[in-house]
């Protein structure tokens, strides 16, 4: 009984426990038929899981990684609210000016332009101040709309509308809209600095 | 366990392992990003750009020869009030286009979401259109339309619910 309790019920004699009730060839018989089954079926789980692995990472990442899940705009609503206020007012800044404070405007483009922004706006500026101070120009920039276009890796794209007076001494003030392209890029610590604008 | 002796099986029995656990890390980060709001707050958007630039394109675009089948088109991508008014005034539209002999294009520029409730299907765009117009026989003149735009979803699909001049 007990013999045969044993060559049925595998663990048993495959653990060992009671090895000494088995004879040596039947316990050998045993072990290798064990073996087989237990490889085999790890084989099947291995092949299994690894196949499920790949399939679900393959998955996982297609939903991630595509251009639409990289661009944060309107998804992270923190920074695309950040960069709606920064770009707004650096452009409310640089865009305005009052010909008998030129170097207000001259130092928010110090702060908010970086790059060729920076450069294009200083080649301008040198004639649009004489400009001014010849004909007593102040100048009121105001965002219409805005609009982030991308967001992604502290780069931003984004589309404003923006409005601007113009008020000469014993004139009447006239106003245009300029539709603007710009670009922000994220410095170390934070904040959003214009690195390109393009009117459209 | 003598079993795991054998260093066949030892090695099978550590990749299984290793095997298990990986499926299981990758099957939940598969769920996780099938559930993640931020990915589809992100499709969300794209489908409004889509649909805005569809939407405006083809609501600036006539043929006083096929106007009828163009003012059907305005029907197809509108919803709410715009498509309301424009359901009103169908017959209007299309004599309109007849008498002037408009034939007006446009191509969508640029275009940024502004607002997005994904959740009740609601939305606001900024676009600029290059829009190129001939009316009366005249030489075609073309402009650039910065535009406010509302959109809503209806069954899936994005539409526009209202348009106006943004300056």
């Amino acid at each position: 009984m007990k013999k045969e309790h044993n060559t049925t019920s595998g663990e048993h004699a495959a653990v060992g426990e009671e090895h000494d009730a088995v004879s040596p060839v039947q316990d050998a018989v045993f072990r290798t038929r064990t073996r087989r089954i237990v490889v085999a079926a790890l084989a099947i789980v291995l092949v299994l899981a690894s196949a499920s692995a790949v399939y679900f990472g393959v998955q996982a990442q297609q939903l991630r990684d595509t251009e639409s899940a990289r661009n944060a705009a309107l998804v992270d609503t923190d920074a695309t609210d950040a960069v709606i206020e920064q770009v707004s007012a650096s452009l409310k800044a640089v865009f305005s000016y009052d010909y008998t404070r030129l170097e207000r405007t001259e130092h928010a483009v110090d702060v908010a332009l970086i790059g060729e922004a920076a450069a294009e706006y200083r080649r301008e500026f040198e004639t649009a101040a004489q400009q001014a101070k010849r004909r007593g120009l102040v100048k009121a920039a105001t965002v219409r709309a805005i609009g982030v276009r991308e967001l992604a890796d502290g780069r931003a794209t984004v589309l404003v509308f923006l409005d601007q007076q113009v008020n000469r001494q014993g004139a009447a003030p006239t106003s245009s809209t300029a539709t603007l392209d710009v670009t922000a890029l994220r410095d170390n610590d934070g904040t959003w600095r214009i690195s390109n604008i393009d009117g459209l | 366990m003598r079993l795991f002796r054998d260093p066949l099986m030892a090695t099978l029995a550590v990749l299984t392992v290793v095997a298990v656990a990986a499926a299981a890390w990758f099957g939940v980060a598969w769920a996780s990003a099938a559930r993640d709001d931020g990915l589809a707050q992100a499709e969300q958007r794209d489908a409004v750009l889509r649909a805005a630039e569809r939407g405006l394109v083809t609501l600036h675009t006539i043929d006083h020869r096929e106007a009828e089948r163009d003012v059907a088109a305005w029907l197809d991508v509108t919803a709410g009030g715009l498509h309301r008014d424009l359901e009103g005034d169908r017959a209007g539209q299309v004599e309109q286009a007849r008498q002037t002999k408009t034939v007006s294009s446009a191509e969508l520029l640029r275009a940024a979401v502004t607002e997005l409730n994904a959740h009740a299907g609601t939305a606001r765009v900024i676009a600029v259109l290059e829009v190129t117009l001939e009316a009366r026989g005249e030489k075609a003149s073309t402009g650039r339309k910065r535009l406010n735009a509302d959109l809503v979803r209806r069954d899936g699909q994005w539409q526009v619910s209202a348009v106006e001049a943004a300056a």
